[in-house]
């Protein structure tokens, strides 16, 4: 029987490369109990990834906050970043590769994101850059 | 993230076991460039010890294809796990790196 994690799940970490994996390691760690498929554990990961990596690499944040919560068969993530204002979403979803030599390296992570993910959002709250997403967990 | 560089068959393997996260790329994507792409061979690259990728991972093995190609070479990646897999399909980079099941399947690629 799948069970449901306990109460909800909140940790705030410095914008740090090695905050990626610590948070990563919390936010699996709080999710156990709910015994997520291979798949859809892999599928958060990748979105965590994402979300926080970008704001460690690109974002002149100082403080990361990871939400997250089980409900409604989906697994809920928020991540907030005290950096400038900046919407992850509000660019066009890069062209499909056509050919090796004129591939453009990189921007491939926000459309995995959008991708992966039943719905995503951005906010700006409080000073602060708030992207919210759903994932299911089946 | 460890990478091990061989040779097989006359083509450069490269094999990485372990996650590519943001971390494992910053620390190997340097080594995996200049210890291939320079040489301008072949290249196969072994994901069955792969248990991660995500963006910056992708971008690493297209960074090393296209500096292959320019070079007159190719990469062909293969053996990943199911959920490797479900990442390179959804950027989609399979649509322009050759994406196999096998080691032997890689080889034979070249060979065709």
């Amino acid at each position: 029987m799948t069970d449901k994690p306990a109460g909800s799940f909140l940790l705030r970490l410095p914008s740090a490369l090695e905050s990626i994996e610590a948070g990563r390691c919390a936010l699996m760690d709080y999710l156990a109990p709910a015994t997520l498929s291979a798949r859809m554990t892999n599928r958060l990961e990748v979105v965590f990834e994402e979300l926080v990596s970008n704001i460690v690499r690109h974002g002149a944040a100082t403080e990361i906050r990871v939400e997250a919560e089980m409900r409604d068969g989906e697994v809920h993530l928020a991540v907030e970043d005290d950096g400038p204002a900046f919407d992850p979403f509000d660019r066009p979803a890069p062209l499909r590769y056509t050919d090796i030599t004129t591939a453009t390296p990189g921007g491939r992570g926000i459309e995995l994101v959008r991708k992966l993910t039943r719905h995503a959002d951005y906010a700006r709250r409080d000073g602060r850059n708030c992207v919210s997403v759903g994932i299911a967990a089946a | 993230m460890n990478l091990e560089i061989s040779d097989v068959s006359g083509v450069t393997k490269a094999a990485f076991a372990g996650r590519l996260d943001t971390a494992s790329v910053n620390a190997l994507e340097g080594r995996f460039t200049t210890d291939v792409v320079p040489a301008g061979k072949n290249t196969i690259v072994d994901l069955s010890g792969v248990s991660f990728i995500a963006s910056l991972g992708i971008r690493m093995l297209l960074t090393v294809a296209r500096g292959l190609t320019g070079r007159g070479a190719g990469l062909v990646l293969f053996g990943a796990t199911p959920e490797v897999f479900e990442i390179i399909e959804t950027t989609a980079i399979s649509d322009i790196i050759p994406v196999v099941g096998t080691e032997a399947e890689a080889v034979a690629t070249f060979a065709a």
